[in-house]
């Protein structure tokens, strides 16, 4: 048999998987009839083997037929497919599980926060000349003035709340981006960032509390901050996850031990969007709302128990099963 | 242009032609412009309400901005996630630029790739003028940027799959074949992955280029098969003539 031979033969089982794949293209799989959908898979195992054969009989039709299978198998071959329920497990389920599997790692982080944060506390009280490097002179300034008005800083305009929510809202799903991604610089990046939240945290508490006003302080950081902090301390685990892939690959070859963890990482970071979403609802919304210090620390103790539940609700499933596959958007 | 060799399922082997830095950069360039011209509708949104309502309190104001802060970020890290998910690893510039994303096992891509090599973007972009990306692709085994390698996906050329050419009965000239057989011996290979070559991207020509690209070809195969200058009439009919005859043997 000659090329001629076989592309006459065979011709029309090609022109249908193409066809076939021209509308996947267009519409979706799920823009297949019955009988195109039952007929996919023989021709395309049809299509394969005689991409087999012009390999080895005739080179001049093995370059077409190669276009064809790779481009049926993108689309044919797949693991796994989006779908709602999958992110819904994913926040029911999944993500409490990897909280709970990698939680040595947000306790690092959580630990980096409040070292600096006492750093920055002390550096502050001892009027270092280091000091600068916690909180900028501006700042420093800008509060001092308020207190010498007698105002305790942030009392936000009704008309700008929903402006300032959605801005804090972006910045910080920005910060923790940056605290994920920057674990890939042998998490010096993460470290950094997280080394200046607590610098400034600290050196704020402490100007406040040598003012006397540690419960307006704390009632003004805490309704949000709780939910802020516990998710920047989750993007700051995740990059120092990916940080220990490249610092400490194992068994494996960097780039593959860096596969592994980032994905895990990523899904972290999914995660913890929607805390900052609803971090910066209450930074915009109720933290500034003309209520008792009392009662805003009452509604930040139910953040903290709120948060302390989901992240407990992981244990069980942690025992249910394989720790590795953490649901939906599994690989 | 670099292959990137694969077995299938069935144990098949074959292979994706992957997309270099050129064709990655016209589809990440499209992209930017769709992107901009996003942008510039939601900045005329806001403008527009700011236009049509005049001196609108300071509260309206405020959260057509918050409002469109937030539209910035969905859109930004959005459309590409959006687009490879819905349309199978392409944008609408990737599309264009015939390009689309797979998984380096030759698998559609999964919802959580999508999501690693756009969130990895922001490694890619660094320090400035996406720095990173562009030393990535252009030293790494594959033309992955760091988002590729973390995600492991690849970027490959998905241009048409084309036809197979068949010479068929009607456009060979048996008399013309009669003078060609006693001189196939002179035809070798390459003479005949040349006129395949030729026959597989004639549909995409334009009529008068084909017809001046055919005339050289012919021309030197008929002077290699020594023809004289005015025996060839129609230089399409010469080649397809001796393409079949080549195939036959």
């Amino acid at each position: 048999m000659n090329s001629q031979k076989f592309i006459e033969i065979n011709r029309e089982t090609w022109d249908r998987l193409q066809n076939i794949l021209d509308r996947i293209e267009r519409r979706g799989v799920s823009g297949l009839s019955r009988e195109e959908l039952e007929s996919v898979g023989p021709l395309f195992r049809r299509t394969a083997s005689h991409l087999a054969q012009a390999q080895g009989n005739f080179p001049d039709v093995a370059d077409y037929l190669n276009r064809l299978v790779a481009r049926a198998h993108s689309h044919l071959y797949r693991t796994e497919s989006f779908s709602w329920r999958n992110i819904f497990y994913f926040y029911t389920r999944g993500f409490p599980k990897l909280v709970r599997v990698y939680r040595y790692y947000f306790l690092a982080a959580a630990a980096v926060l409040v070292a600096s944060a006492v750093w920055g506390a002390a550096l502050n009280h001892y009027g270092s000349g280091l000091a600068g490097l916690a909180l900028p002179e501006e700042i420093r300034e800008a509060v001092n003035q308020n207190f010498a008005r007698g105002e305790t800083g942030v009392k936000i305009d009704n008309s700008l709340k929903p402006l300032f929510s959605s801005a804090i809202m972006v910045n910080n799903i920005m910060v923790s981006f940056y605290c994920l991604v920057l674990g890939i610089t042998w998490g010096t990046g993460t470290v950094f960032i997280l080394v200046r939240n607590g610098l400034l945290l600290g050196a704020l508490a402490e100007i406040f509390a040598g003012a006397g006003l540690s419960l307006e302080f704390w009632s003004l950081i805490l309704p949000h901050g709780i939910l802020e902090l516990f998710a920047v301390t989750l993007c700051g685990g995740a990059g120092l996850l990916i940080a220990s892939a490249v610092v400490r690959p194992g068994e494996y070859t960097r780039m593959d031990a860096l596969r592994l963890k980032a994905r895990e990482a990523m899904k972290i970071a999914m995660g913890s969007i929607p805390i900052l979403v609803i971090a910066g609802i209450i930074e915009g919304f109720i933290t500034p709302a003309g209520i008792s210090p009392g009662a805003k620390l009452i509604f930040a103790g139910f953040t903290a128990a709120a948060a302390a539940l989901y992240v407990m609700s992981g244990r069980q499933e942690e025992k249910k099963g394989d720790s590795r596959n953490a649901g939906p958007v599994s690989v | 242009m670099q292959d990137l060799s694969l077995y299938s399922s069935e144990k098949i082997y074959y292979s994706y032609k992957l997309a270099g830095l050129g064709s990655r950069f016209i589809g990440f360039f499209l992209d930017t412009l769709i992107l901009i011209g996003i942008y510039a509708v939601l900045a005329g949104f806001g403008a527009a309400v700011f236009g049509i309502l005049g001196d609108v309190s300071q509260t309206v104001t405020f959260i057509t901005i918050a409002v469109l802060i937030i539209f910035y970020l969905l859109v930004s890290f959005g459309y590409f996630i959006f687009f490879e998910t819905i349309w199978n690893g392409q944008t609408p510039g990737k599309k264009a630029a015939g390009l689309r994303v797979v998984r380096k096992t030759g698998e559609a891509v999964t919802f959580s790739s999508i999501l690693v090599r756009n969130l990895m973007r922001i490694v890619d972009a660094l320090p400035a003028g996406n720095f990173v990306g562009i030393a990535a692709i252009s030293f790494s085994r594959n033309h992955q940027r760091v988002g590729d390698m973390v995600a492991d996906t690849v970027v490959i050329r998905d241009d048409q799959t084309g036809q197979p050419i068949l010479f068929e009965a009607g456009d060979t000239d048996p008399e013309l074949a009669e003078k060609i057989r006693p001189r196939l011996f002179m035809v070798d290979e390459k003479d005949f992955s040349l006129i395949r070559e030729f026959f597989t991207r004639m549909p995409y020509m334009k009529p008068y280029h084909a017809a001046g690209v055919a005339e050289k070809i012919a021309g030197g195969l008929a002077s290699k098969l020594e023809f004289q200058p005015g025996e060839i009439k129609s230089p399409i009919v010469f080649l397809k003539t001796v393409g079949a005859l080549f195939r036959e043997k």
